[in-house]
């Protein structure tokens, strides 16, 4: 075997599962096969050709040029027999390359990841990987440096393997069935006992109470695009979500980092549109998945990129590729190998391991970030140094991802050899089911009344009776309080509601409580439930209603009989000319002109005008939101309607309303500053504050000194050259003002007398009014 | 002037995306404003019992209805 690529550099590139989380942009099909057509698009022309030419031609008989090009491969393989057909050329070993992405639903390996898993399965990574380039079904995608890809060996062997990846065409994965690596896996030859296996309810009791949790408080990112400390610890210290996993026989590192990622790959757990924050999925999850629950988390937690079995999601976070999660798909291929029947020792497996390839169990692609998580602070060890880095993990390996992990998710049997005592492991008909090797595993063997309701509202829940259809329909309305061998759960007032507002009703809640619970449901609980129920009807929050304004009331009422009876709730009057509609649907368009519509998602829009004595402000009808109005009545005043004249055209009422001392006031007193003032009319009216309201805000923000009026008179002449010449005259000029014109001038009070004195002297009589 | 029968379009304006809290009873809505805490979040009061709520404040809303013992049906 090969040892290439067996301590591949750390930091590869992020590998994306499909529908991992199922929200993030590119997950989608058009999305995988736009990226597997961008990688050929970096290939040279005549290996294009060569791909075209091994792929042969199409069903129907279709010529091949003797050109390819990236398009006629990409769509060579969207027909599915033409990829059924080349999947049957192949060798196990390359059909079990494939299948690593098939089961996984993964559209994206690096070469390092995918070198770790084959060698683990025994196959010769770049033999099995060249002629899954060769044939199109994958496409490489190396660093820049070695563009345009000719030659895939030298590719390989060149590349740097953790940036070096291989992107699968979407339509493949349909086309593959399960490969079994081949070769003496070890079976317990004698008989074994005390055999268990879970009943596989427990991630999805714990999905069920971080779904309600996250419903009831979303978790928030930081800019970052980690969760904010607080909302961490809600989740890390809820022992609800973290506390041991009952019948538990191996540890689990980190759990709240295992739920979250599950939560998010499965979809009951989402980003927002704006990606500030994880959001509840919408209950109708519960209805459309339940039944698929099962294999939807097992197949989450074998593609799962972000934690791993040895320490959950330390490693991760320092950036560095993990190496556990190629070993779990790999394991899991190799119990495939066995019969139904057959039993295979953990150290038996650690062994069979081991002589496959050497570093099965290290815990990263890369030695570097193995080294600084096993080092305190990064430095440098003197185990380190000395150079016997890595302390096998083995077998201990293996029990956690098998015991701890793949048992609670009801994928494999537990079991003692007799004798040795040795711990037996083999695939649950659900682990040979999400391998694509098995039937659909039959229905859990449930019973009726599992409940049993408390008078104190608390609600123990019997493992054995549910399903995780029952799981979804409790996670709505009661509050899993433990999880455990025992389970509990609290009806409270916020549980009900919380049930109420994803859609059901309280005779829902009390008809699924009666029909599971042991004992009739006690008085005082059917009374809660039903008095919650009638108290939150008495407030209603609309995050984004939809009102209606119409001209006038009769206008209204006029809509309100022809308004369409149906189903969806009927609009309600709100004050003389409005009506409030939850959905949008039940309006009847075809009756109604539309004259203006507002989005209050959107910014409020310029919609008053600032009349030339700067205080009097007009609303635009067309362009005026709800909000306005409010705003408005802050700090001014509104004047009576405009009664048109006789003859005087009619059109939309213009509101006019008035800056006043008092309304200034008014405004003030409830707290708006200067600058809110400059930012309403900036925002409101698209310019300033007029001078005259500055007038009136003026005392109101610094003090004004006092003013000092004087008298003046103006003194008009005859001619211009007369005041020309007074102006210039050495006896008059002092005592002149401002010139106002050619023949004005303004002469302040107390020098009128000495300038009829002044012109007296000069010849001028000037006469005082 | 329209009527039920006529074939006339009604001019109305639409105001879309609003945040509204709507109560039972005018004397819960006073109520409400009484609220110091939760009355600086309403912009106006539509009728007796519907108050025009701040858009971006809906978890400040709620929580002070929450201390006040409401618990509210929303609807998104």
């Amino acid at each position: 075997m090969a040892a290439a690529s067996q301590s591949p550099p750390s930091h590869p590139p992020a590998e994306r599962p499909f529908g991992s989380p199922r929200a993030e942009a590119g997950s989608t099909r058009a999305g995988t096969r736009l990226a597997y057509r961008a990688a050929l698009s970096r290939y040279k022309g005549a290996r294009l050709a060569a791909i075209r030419l091994a792929q042969g031609a199409l069903p129907d008989g279709s010529r091949i040029r003797p050109v390819g090009s990236a398009d006629e491969i990409t769509e060579h393989l969207d027909h599915a027999a033409a990829v059924e057909a080349l999947v049957a050329r192949l060798s196990v070993d390359s059909r079990l390359a494939l299948s690593l992405f098939a089961l996984t639903e993964t559209t994206m390996i690096s070469m390092a990841g995918l070198t770790h898993a084959l060698g683990i399965l025994g196959v010769e990574p770049v033999v099995a990987t060249v002629r899954l380039l060769e044939l199109g079904l994958l496409a490489i995608e190396p660093g820049p440096e070695l563009w345009p890809v000719d030659d895939f060996q030298a590719v390989l062997e060149h590349g740097d393997p953790a940036k070096v990846r291989l992107r699968i065409h979407p339509a493949v994965p349909h086309g593959v069935r399960t490969a079994r690596p081949e070769g003496g896996l070890l079976k317990v030859a004698g008989p074994v006992s005390q055999v268990r296996e879970s009943d596989g309810l427990e991630p999805i009791l714990r999905l069920g109470a971080l779904w309600q949790r996250v419903g009831a408080e979303p978790l928030r990112y930081t800019n970052q695009g980690t969760l904010y400390k607080r909302d961490r610890e809600r989740v890390e210290e809820d022992v609800v979500l973290t506390g041991p996993v009952a019948d538990a026989l191996g540890p689990l590192p980190d759990p709240a980092a295992l739920w979250l990622a599950l939560g998010r790959h499965v979809g009951l757990i989402e980003r927002d549109p704006t990606g500030e924050r994880l959001l509840a999925a919408p209950p109708e999850f519960w209805t459309d998945n339940a039944v698929h629950l099962p294999q939807m988390i097992a197949t989450g937690w074998m593609a799962m990129r972000t934690w791993q079995e040895t320490e959950g999601a330390t490693l991760a976070k320092t950036g560095a590729s993990l190496a556990v999660p190629y070993l779990r798909i790999a394991v899991m291929l190799w119990l495939a190998a066995l019969g139904d029947s057959d039993w295979v020792a953990l150290d038996d497996l650690a062994e069979h391991l081991s002589s496959r390839w050497p570093t099965w169990d290290r815990v990263s692609l890369s030695d570097d970030a193995a080294r600084a998580l096993t080092s305190p602070k990064g430095g440098k060890s003197p185990r380190n140094r000395a150079g016997a880095e890595r302390t096998p993990l083995g077998p201990r390996l293996l029990e956690t991802l098998l015991l701890g992990a793949a048992y609670p998710l009801g994928l494999v049997r537990a079991a003692e050899e007799q004798g040795s005592r040795r711990r037996v492991v083999q695939l649950t008909p659900l682990g040979r089911y999400v391998l694509a090797l098995g039937p659909t595993p039959p229905p859990r063997t449930t019973f009726e009344h599992f409940l049993f309701v408390q008078p104190n509202f608390e609600v123990i829940a019997y493992r054995q009776g549910l399903t995780p259809q029952l799981v979804g329909w409790l996670s709505r309305f009661a509050w899993w309080s433990q999880i455990g061998a025992a389970l509990e759960l609290k009806l409270t007032r916020e549980s009900i509601v919380h049930g109420l507002d994803t859609g059901s009703t309280p005779e829902a809640i009390l008809e699924r409580l009666t029909r599971h619970t042991q004992r009739p449901l006690p008085p005082g609980v059917i009374d809660a439930i039903r008095n919650w129920a009638t108290r939150r009807e008495r407030v209603t929050y609309y995050a984004a209603a939809t009102l209606i304004e119409f001209g006038s009331t009769r206008e209204r009422d006029d809509a309100l009989a022809f308004w369409p009876a149906g189903e969806l709730a009927a609009p309600i009057v709100v004050g003389d000319r409005f009506l409030l509609v939850a959905d949008d649907r039940t309006v009847p368009f075809d009756r109604l002109r539309l004259i203006a519509s507002r989005d209050y998602r959107r910014p409020p829009e310029v919609c008053v005008t600032v009349e030339a004595d700067g205080v009097s402000l007009v609303l635009d009808p067309a362009r005026s939101d709800l909000l306005v109005d409010a705003e408005l009545a802050r700090f001014a005043d509104e004047q009576p309607a405009h009664q048109p004249l006789r003859g005087e055209a009619r059109g939309p009422a213009l509101r006019r309303f008035v800056v006043n001392v008092a309304s200034m006031r008014r405004g003030m007193g409830r707290g708006m500053s200067a600058p809110q003032f400059a930012e309403w009319y900036a925002r409101r009216t698209g310019a300033g504050i007029p001078a005259a309201v500055r007038l009136l805000l003026a005392p109101k923000i610094s003090r004004v000194p006092p003013l000092k009026a004087t008298r003046i008179v103006v003194l008009n002449l005859p001619n211009s050259d007369l005041l020309d010449g007074l102006v210039q005259h050495p006896a008059t000029h002092p005592l002149l003002g401002d010139r106002l014109g050619p023949t004005s001038v303004t002469i302040a009070d107390d020098q009128l007398g000495p300038l009829q004195k002044a012109l007296k002297g000069l010849g001028i009589d000037l006469a005082i009014e | 002037m329209t009527s039920p029968t006529s074939t006339a379009r009604i001019p109305v304006k639409l105001h879309k995306n609003v945040t509204l809290l709507r109560t039972s009873e005018p004397v819960l809505a006073e109520e409400l404003l009484a609220r110091k805490a939760l009355s600086r979040w309403v912009l106006g009061r539509l009728s007796e019992t519907v108050l025009l709520v701040q858009p971006d404040q809906s978890e400040a809303v709620f929580e002070e209805l929450r201390r006040m013992g409401h618990t509210p049906r929303v609807v998104r």
